[in-house]
């Protein structure tokens, strides 16, 4: 049933992990995970609850986040809710997404270099307007209908 | 890396692969087959250590098979240790459903030691 190599790791819905969790790999998270969270390739799927810092070479978002997100690609689904700032080279926002926090490109090998680009306020909710932004931040441009890449 | 944002795996059973560590407790309402490493205590259905795993924590479950390294106590209803395993810690089993496959090396104050197998390096 497991290949004893097994590489990748799937957290289950119904699977909760209270502390940090980090891997080499590819990472699909579909329970909860109130930590810090490394990796390569991390799925947040539908349904997902990761409460923490989350921290991979390429993200992708459909479900909930409420922590800072560092990662070289960060693709957010249309089920996506993140609070928190994104660290990115680049980032995608499918529509239906909800985003609250600051998006900040980082440039160059290092990844310490930021630049930030744009002059939309902080909050971005691809699908609905909301109030109550927080104006510290700033956050490139959505105003694509449909899907916006940066 | 296209196969990422379309992967969808079984919902119900959890993997955690050789290249992750936790560090922490999890819980889990299924099944866990643990082929990385936890530092912390896990609760859930039914836990395998792999030949490959490493648990140092506490294990409660129903069904535990290990296979691999666990430096901790197990709680469950049947436990099962395989010849690749190593054990150092307590084994309670309320209905004394304990099986040792072979040589395991248990340690703990379950009372048995059968260390035969050297410590493999890890």
């Amino acid at each position: 049933m497991f290949a004893s190599r097994q590489r990748g790791t799937v957290i289950a819905k119904g699977l909760k992990i209270e502390g940090s969790v980090t891997a080499e790999g590819l990472v699909e998270v579909n329970g909860q995970i109130d930590g810090e969270l490394r990796c390569t390739s991390l799925v947040i799927a539908r349904g997902a609850h990761v409460t923490g810092t989350v921290a991979a070479q390429r993200v992708v978002v459909d479900g909930k986040v409420e922590g800072p997100i560092e990662g070289k690609e960060v693709f957010l689904k249309s089920q996506a809710y993140v609070v928190g700032d994104i660290h990115h080279q680049s980032l995608a926002i499918e529509k239906g997404a909800y985003f609250e926090g600051r998006s900040i490109q980082v440039r160059g090998a290092n990844g310490h270099q930021s630049e930030r680009v744009g002059s939309k306020p902080l909050k971005q909710v691809a699908n609905e307007s909301q109030e109550a932004l927080t104006p510290t931040g700033r956050a490139r441009s959505l105003s694509a209908p449909d899907k916006v890449t940066t | 890396m296209d196969t990422v944002s379309t992967r969808t795996g079984d919902l119900s059973i959890s993997t955690i692969g050789e290249d992750l560590t936790i560090t922490g407790n999890v819980t889990s309402k299924g099944e866990l087959p643990l082929n990385g490493q936890i530092r912390g205590d896990v609760n859930c259905i039914a836990l395998v250590v792999g030949e490959n795993a490493r648990l140092e924590g506490n294990a409660v479950a129903e069904d535990v098979t290990i296979r691999g390294r666990l430096i901790g106590s197990v709680r469950a209803l049947r436990v099962t240790l395989q010849s690749t395993s190593h054990v150092a810690g307590n084994l309670i089993s309320p209905l004394r459903r304990v099986r040792i496959l072979k040589v395991s090396r248990i340690p703990g104050s379950s009372g048995i030691d059968t260390a035969v197998e050297p410590e493999r390096a890890f």
